[in-house]
């Protein structure tokens, strides 16, 4: 009986398979870039309000082993990204199968200009994962994907590799479709890497801040790692440190550390203070002198204290720049605020409460292990 | 209690109309006269052997041994009745001790066959010759001596081919059904042991005994299994699948409802658990009822192995069950619906593999599927070497040459006989044919739905197990209805000494299996 | 009683069934219209709202104990008269009806949503509708079972929903008590109807094998559904922030994207095996109460005619699932649809009581 019935339906149904598409004949992205619309290269179809057109450009990999190319680019223009997504079918075969790309690069310049508009596309279609990881790029994010790499088999492959758990290998912030959502709830801002283009090469250089989904300055690889530690996203990386003594250099090297923050607040009346207080952890990775650590006991120490200075200054620097030049709050701190007086700070949290409030910053630095030699 | 809704019978026309015509009178006295009724009978069967003879005395007295050809121990016939008759008998006459005391000197002192009866009608004299019986016909005795010396050539016990264990015995049922029932017997001494004996099929007649233990095993549920093999009025039994086929409660599921073995070892502990088993004559595969899904995932040398082996390889069984049903239909599924859900890497080296297969992925699936159920069919039927070399060549040759012909890609083929492997690792041959089946449907739905298909699909079935029943007993307990105590012998198997109690999935009169409550009796 | 013999539930079963007829889709989208409201009290609410169903549950099983053999239709025909009673049954099916067909018909907006795009929605509810009416044709029994290995099997998804755990910020959930008790009030309101499914217990009352047991059942059956609902509004709350999650429609569904795992990258990909189960769960469960009560109040032979009734009522939810143009239209029938259950699991029971006192000894010669 059962078997009879399920033939039944078969047979109702089979004459639809209405989503069955075969797999040779989807079009799999596996990165895309948005940017603002050049002029240069007009529409495919009629389009309306060319200046607000924004260009997608993906990156398709071949299918076939007969072909030469192992991939190829295709741009298209459109009001936003799922209308340029509707201009595929007139340059590319294929069902456009959106919900597979990895990467998303966002051109410099349209990610001032607001990210959620284009943000929408790819969180609406219920397909697609909010893991997706994204990235802004100095100058046009298109120009990224056309980088040629002779040692990765597509530039998807290459950024993938680069940037999804970036933070695990260097003072690297990675985003992600979800974290952008949420890092703009009340008291929050984005932080995304910065791809930049240096001798025909990709890499990451530094970070790009954002006043929620508006982006509104890059920072160098060194400020990077400040915002990394204020912001407490637990990474591994690599630390230099040099020491002096009498104006002279005696030893320096590197080490590899992780790191761990802990925030606590107090407020009187309208005053208030967050101490950050930063952990580093880790181990020597090299050092310069043949100093033996069992015969100088203060080495360690010496190491300990310069880092600690060096990262302590750093980051006061970058408060300091984040209070008067960004007026945002980078550094994910206004949430401990909200989760006491939510009620109260919620309208105006993102108004002029991150420049008014006093951050200390406190870093202890633990040297934990030395390596196999002395 | 749910009962197959069958013409009631017992004694009903079919049956009358087969004793009719035979006449049920009294046999007469005299040798002549017995023969003449038979002849009728004889004459059409050549392997019927009639042998006249004397006994000694004064006068002779002259006798008829009838017996079926080659269904009788030839040697027993020669040594144990003619011999002793034809030379040792004594030489009373029947005037001195009468007819009655005659027969019973007769096979008291002289006959040594060990099984012997009398009778003395004519339709029982008719029926127990056709049934292998040598019967013993006296001029001027009304009675006749029945002989039960079954024996010729037969199948010797052998180890059983399809339920093959490391450590089990080697035995395994074989044709005849008394020796399958000392089989049971030899490992299970209890005296509670109960083994009826019945009678299956119009015109075959075909012997079958019921076996259960009598202060376990559920009355209700004894007295159900009889009631369904009385209500059997089908002219020929000829192997217990066509009695599973009659006791079991839903014969259009695809689901095995009763458990079939071919080896002792397993069928005694299913006795033990207060289930019922049935062996019919000529069929080395015994029947137990009521059977759960669970008992098809399970195999004799579970219980044999260590609790740790035996569970883990447990487990793996019902990955394979899962797997063989529903892999492909989830390659097809993921492949042509939802994409999305497989690693980058996978769908591009994916569709990279069946880049130049022309056809969509259900028609290649589909395609493999049914070559490959094909391949199985012919060499289960072939002759073993061939079957090896027919399954091997396939193996290889037609996935390979299907690659290169472009008519499937790689991963199909390794999909297809994932699935098929898995199919093959459960131990129950039922299970294996019910896997196959389910297969297709399950892939269809997926082409249609994807994985939205799969779920549904595997919804209606777990809705039809559940609703399952094996005469009266849910039939995929102890999973639903959960029967908590019995999950330490479903996915796992828990140490012996820790099962204390029978499973109670299985309705039965006492539930103490061992010791004092949890502990073992050496274990004060 | 008419034979009742094979279709009793334990009352082990009656827990599953109960959390089964109350744990479906809405536990996909009960987040976000809780913190709507009650904002990051959202998991006070859900608790305390606990005492609506609990309520209900007390009523009815006080209304059982009266009259312990009776079915519901039955009940309502001596307590009410045939007419009145009559009227009383139908408006409880219409309100299964109504009900499930919301529920059915979201699932069926999900299920196109996520996984089938192109295909038409009556082909996906009838898919839906067609598993309700073959499982709920099986019996109580069956029903029971079912309910028992489902909850097994959907605590896997439950589970999966946990994972996303590490994405969690407790910030979010802080501070606690802001939102005021009116914030709470409300929320309290609304939540309570994410219990609705107890009153399942009116049908079903007189098919569970041991009555004594009822209440401890039933309130064990509401601290389950409860622990699981106020887990997942906190983890959805911990991971997306009350605001973040306002622009969600099925916060549910979205922690399943929110993180990448090994090997099967994502965890859909368990969840979506359960799928049919979880959607198809309460209203298998009610639409075979609704169906049982027809057959009653039709004085029909259980056995013979429920798959058929149960096919008419699958066809009305059929219908009805595909009636309002859109799935915000269907939100909103969800509201009214909840504010039904204050009626049938409060109300119901309550003048049921009443008249069963006012009535007094009467009421036995009268059935």
């Amino acid at each position: 009986m059962l078997l009879v019935f399920i033939m039944a339906i078969q047979i109702i149904t089979l004459s639809g398979c209405w989503d069955y598409r075969d797999i040779n004949s989807v079009a799999l992205p596996q990165l895309g870039a948005y940017d603002i619309h050049e002029e240069s290269r007009s529409g495919t179809s009629d389009l309306p309000q060319e200046e607000k057109l924004v260009d997608l450009t993906v990156v398709i990999p071949n299918l076939s082993e007969e072909v030469k190319a192992k991939f190829r680019i295709e741009k298209t223009p459109g009001l936003l990204i799922g209308n340029s997504r509707g201009q595929k079918p007139y340059s590319s075969p294929g069902d456009y199968s959106p919900a597979v790309a990895s990467i998303i690069v966002f051109g410099e310049d349209e990610a001032a200009t607001g990210l959620n508009k284009l943000n929408e596309a790819l969180s609406r279609g219920a397909k697609n994962p909010h893991t997706v990881n994204y990235s802004v790029a100095e100058g046009r994010g298109e120009n990224i994907l056309r980088v040629p790499t002779d040692d990765y088999s597509t530039m998807g492959d290459y950024l993938r590799l680069l940037l999804r758990s970036s933070e695990k290998r260097g003072f690297i912030p990675s985003s992600t479709l979800h974290q952008f959502e949420v890092d703009q709830n009340p008291g929050k801002n984005p932080v995304m890497p910065l791809l930049i283009i240096k001798d025909e090469k990709v890499m990451v250089n530094g970070a790009a801040i954002f006043n929620k989904d508006k982006m509104i300055g890059k920072v160098g690889l060194k400020e990077t790692q400040y915002l990394m530690m204020l912001r407490g996203i637990e990474s591994n990386g690599n630390l230099p440190y040099i020491l002096n003594k009498d104006g002279k250099i005696y030893d320096y090297g590197s080490l590899s550390i992780t790191n761990n923050r802990k925030v606590t607040m107090e407020r009187n009346g309208n005053e208030f203070t967050f101490n950050i207080s930063i952990i580093l952890e880790g181990g020597l990775n090299e050092h310069s002198s043949n100093v033996l650590f069992t015969q100088n006991k203060d080495l360690r120490k010496e190491i300990e204290d310069q880092v600690t200075s060096d990262i302590t200054e750093g980051c006061n620097k970058f408060i300091k720049r984040m209070q008067e030049e960004y007026k945002v709050d980078c550094i994910d701190i206004s949430k401990y605020a909200l989760a006491k007086w939510r009620k109260e700070l919620q309208p105006t949290i993102d108004q002029g409460f991150i420049e008014n409030v006093a951050i200390k910053v406190d870093v202890k630095m633990k040297l934990k292990s030395i390596g196999e030699l002395n | 209690m749910k009962k197959i809704s069958r013409k009631p019978l017992a004694d009903d026309q079919a049956w009358k109309e087969a004793k009719q015509k035979i006449p049920d009178t009294q046999l007469p006295a005299a040798l002549n006269d017995k023969m003449q009724m038979l002849q009728p009978y004889l004459q059409k069967g050549a392997d019927i052997i009639t042998r006249p003879f004397y006994l000694e005395g004064e006068p002779p007295l002259s006798a008829v041994s009838i017996h079926l050809n080659k269904v009788i121990d030839d040697e027993a016939l020669n040594q144990h009745i003619l011999r002793p008759l034809m030379l040792n008998c004594r030489r009373e006459s029947i005037q001195d001790l009468g007819a009655q005391n005659l027969i019973d000197a007769i096979y008291k002192t002289s006959i040594t066959a060990s099984q012997i009866r009398k009778i003395n009608t004519f339709a029982a004299l008719v029926q127990t010759i056709f049934d292998g019986f040598t019967v013993l016909l006296f001029d001027g005795i009304e009675e006749v001596l029945v002989i039960d010396i079954h024996g010729g050539e037969f199948r010797a016990i052998d180890a059983p081919p399809a339920e093959q264990t490391m450590r089990g015995s080697r035995e395994g049922f074989i044709e005849i059904l008394d020796v399958n029932i000392a089989l049971v017997r030899r490992r299970l001494r209890d005296p509670n042991l109960v083994v009826e004996k019945t009678l299956v099929g119009t015109r075959t007649r075909t012997q079958a005994a019921i076996l259960y233990i009598a202060d376990i095993a559920d009355p209700k549920i004894v007295s159900e299994v009889k009631s369904r093999i009385d209500q059997m009025n089908l002219d020929g039994i000829v192997a217990s699948g066509y009695v599973e086929q009659f006791i079991e409660d839903n014969p259009y599921s695809i689901f095995p409802q009763t458990f079939t073995t071919e080896r002792p070892d397993r069928m005694v502990p299913l006795l033990l658990e207060g289930r019922i088993g049935i062996i019919v004559n000529n069929t080395p595969l015994a029947l137990v009822v009521p059977a759960l899904f669970v008992q098809f995932i399970q195999a004799s040398e579970d219980y044999y192995e260590r609790s740790i082996f035996s569970s883990y390889i447990r487990i793996l069984r019902y990955l394979a069950l899962l797997v063989a049903i529903s892999f492909p239909a989830l390659y097809i599924a993921l492949l042509s619906f939802q994409p999305e859900l497989i690693p980058y890497d996978l769908v591009i080296s994916f569709s990279r593999a069946r880049s130049s297969v022309p056809f969509p992925v259900i028609v290649e699936a589909l395609v493999m599927e049914i070559i490959i159920q094909l391949v199985i069919e012919a060499g289960l039927r072939l002759p073993q070497q061939i079957g090896q070399t027919v399954g091997v060549v396939s193996g290889i040759i037609l996935g390979q040459a299907a690659i290169s012909a472009k008519l499937a890609s790689p991963i199909v083929i390794l999909i297809i006989s994932v699935s098929i492997i898995c199919t093959y690792a459960l131990p129950s041959a039922s299970m294996v044919l019910t896997t196959r089946l389910l297969r297709l449907p399950i892939m269809l739905l997926a082409a249609t739905f994807g994985i939205f298909g799969i779920s549904f699909g595997w919804m209606i079935v777990q809705t039809h197990l559940i609703g399952l029943e094996s005469i009266g007993v849910p039939y995929f307990s102890p999973l639903a209805p959960m029967r908590y105590p019995d999950l330490k012998d479903s996915f796992i198997r828990v140490f012996l000494k820790k099962m204390n109690r029978r499973p109670v999935s299985i309705p039965m009169q006492d539930r103490k299996r061992q010791g004092n409550d949890g502990k073992g009796p050496e274990q004060q | 009683m008419k034979d009742k013999a094979g279709s009793t539930i334990s009352s082990k079963q009656l827990i599953f069934l109960i959390i089964g007829s109350q744990i479906g889709i809405r536990l996909l989208y009960l987040p976000r219209e809780i913190t709507g409201i009650a904002q990051e009290d959202a998991w006070l609410a859900m608790l305390i709202a606990t005492i609506v169903p609990i309520v209900s549950l007390f009523l009815i099983d006080r209304l059982g104990k009266r009259m312990p053999e009776m079915g519901f239709t039955q009940m309502s025909q001596a307590l009410f008269g045939r007419f009145f009673g009559s009227i009383l049954i139908i408006l409880f099916i219409v309100y299964v009806i109504g009900f499930e067909s919301v529920v059915v018909r979201i699932f069926s907006e999900v299920t196109k949503l996520y996984l089938l795009p192109r295909t038409p929605l009556v082909v996906i509810v009838f898919m839906f509708i067609f598993t309700v009416v073959y499982a709920g044709s099986k019996g109580a029994r069956v029903i029971g079972r079912l309910n028992e290995l489902l909850f097994y099997l959907l605590l896997v998804n439950f589970l999966v929903l946990m994972i996303p755990i590490g994405e969690a910020d407790y910030t979010n959930l802080l501070p606690v008590g802001e939102a005021g008790w009116d914030g709470i009030g409300r929320g309290v309101l609304i939540a309570a109807q994410y219990y609705a499914g107890i009153e399942i217990l009116l049908v079903f009352y007189s098919l569970v094998n041991r009555k004594d047991e009822i209440l401890k059942a039933g309130i064990i059956a509401t601290g389950i559904t409860a622990v699981l609902y106020v887990v997942i509004v906190l983890i959805c709350e911990s991971v997306f922030g009350v605001a973040g999650m306002q622009h969600q429609l099925f916060p549910g569904l979205v922690l399943l994207k929110v993180v990448q795992i090994p090997v099967i990258e994502r965890l859909e990909f368990i969840f979506l095996f359960f799928w049919m189960g979880m959607g198809a769960r309460p209203a298998i469960n009610m639409g075979f109460a609704a169906s049982l009560s027809l057959t009653q109040l039709l004085k029909l032979d259980e056995k013979k005619y429920l798959p058929y009734l149960l096919m008419v009522i699958g066809l009305a939810m059929y219908i009805l699932a595909l009636l309002p143009p859109n799935l915000l239209t269907v939100f909103d029938m969800a509201r009214y649809a909840g504010y039904g259950f204050y009626v049938i699991g409060i109300v119901y029971p309550l003048i049921y009581l009443i008249m069963a006192f006012a009535r007094g000894g009467k009421v036995k010669q009268s059935a």
